[in-house]
């Protein structure tokens, strides 16, 4: 099963899960009842036609292709970096507020650094996410009036 | 106060010294992001957003102009020397811009590019100040069914001009749609698809989606290019000028091309890239050596790149004068003002039309400096490109998540961002065209407010839907566009099979 197949499926099931749950919200208390629901109800079902449509002419689609046994290529390699990405991403989310923005995001980008380029830079790589770190928490902290988490030293 | 008036006044702000350094910024920021491969103006305005939240209304939209602007300009820079377009939008530089650059006449190509942004870009500018007061002047008509009908064909004509995959287009806009209707209900009080999340309830902020959509999924996109190798790029560069002959051959094709493009962009969906594609094939129809297009001929860098500047001012019309974006970048342009507390429209134009016309004035004056910076400095530009990719993307990285706490406030956003983000990149891997989407997630609030309005007004009756001369104009368009993909599947495998029985 090729992502566009599989999309077409999901996108399905987003259409119905979210038809089903317009049909389960409460009336409004004021004003016509079921006017929450009407614009929601044309998208649910809209997306359910239209992904259940999608859905038929991938199968078709699949159907054609492996008569002419032509095969997608392996993407192994870019689904390990995007999942070591999301992982980071999570990590960086737990650590933000907890260690303040200049510890977290150095040991983010110096995550994601490594996952692009590899072990033999770590000097650079490093030195790049400190740098990186800092300027940020300058421009947006003491320059924009971004307010950021700052560690327990307190100084950043 | 006619619109000259009106425009001299907008020079008067936009002219500030404080105003202009803004623009530069905003230029030469958008410039490197735009340069960099996939990354476009909408990706530039989302993650740069943030860098403008110490600044008033006018100033942040005038930085967003320049950074808008300057993309256009940076995406033609990359397309042209490593053959690898920025957006969309200047895929067209690559089919002679790229060649012209083999042939060591890259000096050329950048020189070409950067005069034909800069007059395209200058006369649509002109054309805006003309029309938008005439067309906002003209929405003061529309009531909630007219509004609402407008958004519907604006979605519908961007999602049926998604080349090939006009399914996969509307399926994307209804999805965008489905965001925009989570959390509560502002009208009736009830909690909508938020599913027991506290965090869902206040709905899901659009600059959100818009920075995961186009700057986490296009970084999450890039680990398939960046295993693939990197180019070799020229950074030592003769005097970036034209030469006479070079100038004759290709004014007339931007002066074509410029009006050609203004309208595209005006239209809903069409947006820049279609544009810089259609003065591309125009062009080669009207010259007398179509051969040597695609070889390096010089006005097939001059066509596209007046047509795709003056396409992108001219998407400004209906975000500016109705509140209703055509195009990707538009719409993340309108995510900016609603954010700074504007609410684009007939009346912007009416309550604060200082802000419009300093934004149009300082389109032109971006003009003039995105030439000055990006003609002599190129060369130091360029050099961005010699920055490996796998330290710009993590940088990148680290921009998405600081703009999206910056909007937020709160870690909650990071989780958002990453749902959105790997979501976006399926979507875009299963060929899902991500413009209608983020218009759809953009524009979805007004659109479902304008429709419960018609709907109460009329006591439940749909038949306001048809009730003025303006709906039935727009109901027909509505029908036009989504026909209009089915008549041309139909029409070419008619086509196709008489082809093959001959």
């Amino acid at each position: 099963m090729n992502t566009s197949m599989i999309m077409s499926v999901v996108v399905t099931m987003i259409g119905f899960v979210y038809t089903l749950s317009t049909f389960l919200l409460p009336d409004a208390k004021i004003g016509i009842a079921n006017e929450p629901k009407i614009f929601p109800g044309i998208l649910g079902i809209s997306l359910l036609v239209l992904g259940a449509i999608l859905m038929v002419q991938e199968i078709r689609l699949h159907v054609q292709e492996s008569r002419s046994a032509t095969k997608a290529k392996p993407a192994g390699d870019e689904l390990k970096n995007i999942l070591f990405t999301l992982l980071n991403g999570l990590l960086y989310a737990l650590l933000f507020e907890r260690v303040g923005y200049v510890p977290a995001t150095f040991v983010f980008l110096d995550i994601q650094l490594f996952i692009f380029r590899g072990m033999k830079t770590w000097k650079s790589t490093l030195l790049i996410s400190l740098i990186f770190s800092l300027v940020a928490f300058f421009l947006f902290n003491s320059l924009m009036g971004v307010y950021l988490p700052k560690s327990p030293l307190g100084f950043v | 106060m006619n619109s000259f008036q009106l425009l001299l006044q907008g020079f008067g702000v936009a002219s500030q010294p404080m105003n202009i350094l803004f623009v530069t910024i905003g230029g030469v920021l958008g410039t490197i992001v735009g340069m960099l491969p996939g990354l476009g103006p909408a990706t530039g305005v989302a993650i740069l957003l943030p860098l403008t939240f110490s600044l008033g209304p006018v100033g942040a939209l005038i930085m967003m102009c320049g950074v808008y602007y300057g993309a256009m300009y940076g995406g033609s820079r990359s397309s042209i020397l490593i053959n690898t377009p920025g957006d969309g939008a200047a895929i067209a530089a690559t089919f002679d811009g790229y060649p012209m650059s083999l042939q060591g006449k890259a000096e050329s190509a950048l020189a070409m590019s950067a005069i034909a942004s800069f007059i395209g870009g200058s006369l649509a500018t002109i054309f805006i100040a003309l029309l938008a007061l005439p067309v906002a002047r003209f929405a003061l008509k529309f009531g909630s069914a007219e509004y609402f009908l407008l958004y519907v064909f604006a979605l519908s004509a961007t999602a049926s001009m998604s080349d090939g995959k006009k399914l996969k287009g509307f399926i994307s806009m209804i999805i965008g749609l489905m965001i925009s209707t989570v959390g509560i209900d502002p009208q009736s009080g009830v909690n909508r698809f938020s599913f027991g999340i506290l965090e869902l309830q206040g709905g899901i902020d659009f600059l959100i989606v818009i920075i995961a959509v186009f700057a986490f999924g296009e970084v999450l996109k890039s680990f398939k290019s960046i295993t693939d190798g990197k180019k070799k790029i020229q950074t030592k560069f003769g005097k970036i000028w034209i030469t006479k002959e070079e100038w004759k051959l290709s004014i007339w094709p931007i002066l074509r091309s410029t009006p050609l493009g203004f309208f595209i962009g005006v239209l809903p969906g069409a947006g820049a890239t279609i544009a810089s594609l259609m003065a591309y094939s125009n062009e080669k129809r009207f010259s007398k050596h179509p051969e040597k297009f695609g070889h390096g001929a010089i006005e097939g860098v001059a066509a596209p790149e007046s047509a795709n500047n003056a396409a992108s001012v001219g998407a400004l019309i209906p975000m500016l004068a109705l509140g209703v974006p055509g195009s990707g970048t538009t719409a993340v342009m309108m995510g900016a003002m609603l954010m700074l507390g504007l609410q684009p429209g007939p009346a912007l134009f009416q309550q604060q039309s200082n802000i419009v016309w300093a934004i149009i004035a300082s389109m032109f004056i971006g003009n003039v400096i995105l030439a000055v910076i990006n003609i002599p400095l190129a060369g130091v530009l360029v050099r961005i490109l010699a920055v490996p990719p796998r330290v710009l993307y993590p940088i990148v990285l680290g921009l998405t998540f600081v703009g999206t706490y910056a909007i937020a406030s709160s870690v909650a956003s990071f989780y958002m961002l990453l749902v959105f983000g790997i979501f976006g990149y399926f979507m875009a891997k299963a060929s899902f065209p991500m413009s209608p989407f983020v218009l759809a997630v953009i524009v979805g609030t007004n659109m479902e407010q304008y429709f419960r309005r018609a709907y109460k007004i009329s006591n439940g009756d749909f038949r306001i839907f048809a009730s003025s001369p303006i709906t039935i104009i727009l109901l027909v368009l509505i029908a036009g566009s989504f026909l209009l993909p089915v008549i041309q599947s139909t029409y070419k495998k008619w086509k196709n099979q008489r082809v093959a029985k001959a």
